[in-house]
């Protein structure tokens, strides 16, 4: 209880990733035998979850999020305002090469702001987000005005919904962000820093990480994730809207917390994150094409979410441990903790006393 | 490794496994049979026409599917009245491509578009895989559905208004108009159509001011509040969202208004029979939810079998009696009715 021990590093496969993986690829082979459209030649299978996309763009910013500690509501605001900015640029004849990097930028700024004012001020980003999330969307919402942008050139376009051979010009945009996401959070230094925040933000700083810069980086890093995922979704729906991207953060949240990344911090995979989003995206466009209603659909989220939970905690009990043992460890940690910087410092010190956890884990 | 905690963990992902097998379970009850999608006329044959309004569960659209259901024998129909559980365009367009991409095709989908532009790439897809695409009640860019059944027409609900305030409250003086959003495009032609008529009709009633309360009930309440409390001439209300209407009620009673400050809504009945009994509604003007429904199923079978297409002028919906294609304001439009008006008298003939 008292000892923090590190267990040394083994390379084995990831567990829930082989779960995800395998799950992926069961309900693949289900749909693809019970529906006569969803396997489409290989090739129209890429295409089902186009509309999902967008939300696993966004997902991808916000697992680096979580992985700290915190939380990032505004990236469903900042995804609309950047459809928004580009749509009305690219009708003001703005350069679409331009009026993307615009729409970028201010994105970026977005997040930017949310990690100063969260480092500086010390508030929980909870509130911080909650916060900019309501005036990047009021944002949105005078810029798109009482005419929203629509009907954009054939070029632009192309970033929702052209395709490069079979594969639509989104998924790839999807995978390079993954790519990248996953090198910077396992390759790099910056990563490493990420993670050891999330797990244990007062050792972080005691071993001389710069919380703030990190804290700074990874909310800059969600605000450009999300401006991208605003782009593609502009770019699909043919429409710039002060809504459109709202709807993505509950869903992007569920993505990164069903791929196992641990909603205070501190463990998971974006390799699992990108699995999550491919097994929820097909399994609710699977659903829907078999017929079922959208009612339905949603209820099966909801509770796939919640045996995924459950699973999880089930495969991280020690052994000789019961199951509501590892249940009340897990959430033992979670009571008390230091003020500090954002949700990052929540259970700081005990957390990692009361649960000695492999800090190469991701 | 033991072997006791390899076993356990083999037992977990084997627990994980089935829990998503019977999740899935769901989508192989469904038939595998595949219809035959081709865009030649159905005429005689069974169609399925699937009915995909902005949300399920509105009063309004179940009104409309009961209409579509009322007829659908007789055309030989069968109607699937399916929807998202959130008034969204994103998950609006996913259910539309789940019918796209379904073992049984619809022949026909009817939408009503929770805004103009999200739902039209599934809609194309639905084009492209031989599924004929109308609308009803909200529209999309007019390219991406062949007809559309416009409820009524602008100036004559903008008409039907302004002349009941004038009616009841005298032709000077002011009123104030609560809409949902900024850019809610039907809102926007009513408020567009009173705001013409009045300045020709009635040059000394004053609209006072536009506020939104983003189909928010509480955000109506207090957008309402402030109208009224800015406004002190202000003679009547015009709520013309489904939210705005008890807000707008709520706020007038709240400020004791009842009496001195008319409200003339748009809205269906049935949530509002509470305010026409206290008195607090003055009227309120939608247009017959059933008989729409039932205009949705003859146009169905009429653009399935071919009988309706292109710029065809006119046809005739049963005992609905004639309709007329028009491309004002947009092309393909059939205007449904004339705003019907919904008072304390005759609110409880109608059950929507």
């Amino acid at each position: 209880m008292t000892t923090t021990t590190i267990a040394p590093s083994r390379r084995r496969l990831p567990v829930w990733g082989t779960v995800l993986a395998a799950a992926l690829v069961v309900e693949l082979m289900v749909f693809s035998l019970t529906n006569t459209h969803f396997f489409g030649g290989g090739a129209g299978m890429l295409s089902q979850i186009e509309l999902f996309l967008p939300t696993g763009i966004v997902a991808l910013g916000l697992a680096p999020v979580i992985l700290t500690g915190a939380i990032d509501l505004s990236v469903g605001a900042t995804a609309s305002l950047s459809s928004v900015l580009v749509g009305v640029l690219i009708l003001h004849h703005v350069n679409p090469v331009l009026a993307i990097g615009i729409a970028l930028a201010v994105s970026t700024i977005i997040g930017l702001v949310n990690g100063l004012i969260i480092t500086l001020f010390g508030i929980d980003s909870l509130l911080v987000t909650l916060a900019t999330q309501f005036i990047a969307s009021s944002l949105a919402v005078s810029v798109a005005g009482d005419n929203p942008p629509f009907g954009f050139p054939d070029m632009f376009l192309a970033l929702g919904e052209g395709t490069v051979g079979p594969v639509p010009i989104a998924l790839l945009i999807f995978l390079v962000i993954a790519a990248l996401v996953m090198l910077l959070i396992g390759r790099t230094g910056f990563g490493r820093r990420i993670v050891l925040i999330g797990y244990n933000p007062s050792a972080a700083r005691f071993t001389g990480v710069r919380v703030m810069r990190t804290f700074v980086g990874v909310f800059t890093m969600s605000g450009l994730v999300a401006g991208i995922a605003g782009i593609v979704l502009a770019a699909y729906f043919n429409a710039g809207r002060s809504d459109s991207g709202m709807s993505l953060l509950l869903p992007a949240i569920t993505c990164v917390v069903l791929g196992g990344v641990d909603i205070f911090g501190g463990r998971g995979r974006i390799g699992e994150v990108v699995l999550a989003v491919l097994v929820l995206g097909y399994l609710t466009q699977g659903l829907l094409n078999s017929g079922v209603s959208s009612l339905t659909a949603t209820m099966v989220t909801g509770l796939l979410l919640i045996v995924a939970l459950v699973v999880k905690i089930a495969f991280e009990r020690r052994s000789g441990e019961s199951f509501l043992g590892t249940l009340r460890r897990r959430f033992a940690a979670r009571t008390g903790g230091s003020p500090g910087v954002g949700r990052g410092a929540k259970g700081g010190s005990e957390k990692a006393a009361a649960e000695p956890r492999d800090p190469a884990h991701s | 490794m033991t072997h006791s905690k390899k076993y356990r963990r083999a037992g977990v992902t084997a627990a994980a496994m089935t829990a998503l097998a019977l999740a899935l379970v769901g989508c192989s009850a469904t038939g595998t049979s595949a219809s035959a999608n081709d865009s030649a006329s159905k005429k005689g044959q069974e169609i399925t026409v699937a009915i995909v309004p902005k949300l399920l569960g509105l009063p309004v659209f179940e009104a409309n599917v009961k209409g579509a259901k009322q007829v659908a024998s007789k055309l030989k129909e069968k109607i699937d009245y399916t929807a998202s559980v959130k008034a969204s365009g994103a998950d609006q367009a996913q259910v539309i491509m789940g019918l796209v991409n379904s073992n049984n095709r619809p022949d026909v989908i009817a939408y009503s578009a929770n805004d103009p532009t999200s739902i039209v790439p599934a809609l194309n897809a639905a084009t492209k895989a031989g599924i004929k695409v109308i609308g009803f009640d909200s529209d999309v860019t007019a390219s991406a559905r062949s007809y559309f059944i416009q409820d009524t027409s602008y100036p004559a609900m903008g008409q039907a208004l302004i002349d009941a305030v004038a009616k009841k409250d005298g032709d000077t003086g002011s009123y104030a108009i609560l809409s949902s959003t900024k850019d809610a495009t039907v809102q926007n032609a009513w408020i567009d159509a009173m705001k013409s008529y009045a300045a020709k009709k009635y040059p000394n009633l004053r609209l006072a001011d536009i506020a939104y309360g983003q189909s928010n009930q509480a955000t109506s309440q207090s957008q309402a509040t402030n109208l009224i409390n800015s406004n002190p001439d202000l003679k009547a209300l015009i709520p013309i969202d489904g939210a705005a209407v008890p807000g707008a009620l709520a706020a007038v009673k709240s400020q004791g208004a009842v009496g001195k400050i008319s409200v003339f809504g748009i809205g269906d009945p049935n949530p509002n029979k509470q305010y026409f009994e206290d008195g607090s509604l003055t009227g309120l003007f939608l247009w017959d939810e059933v008989k729409q429904g039932q205009l949705i199923a003859y146009l169905a079978r009429g653009v399935a079998d071919g009988t309706i297409k292109g710029a065809t002028p006119t046809f005739t919906a049963g005992d609905l009696g004639s309709f007329t294609v028009s491309n004002d304001p947009a092309k393909g439009t059939i205007i449904f009715s004339k705003p019907l008006e919904f008072t304390k008298d005759n609110y409880s003939k109608y059950n929507f």
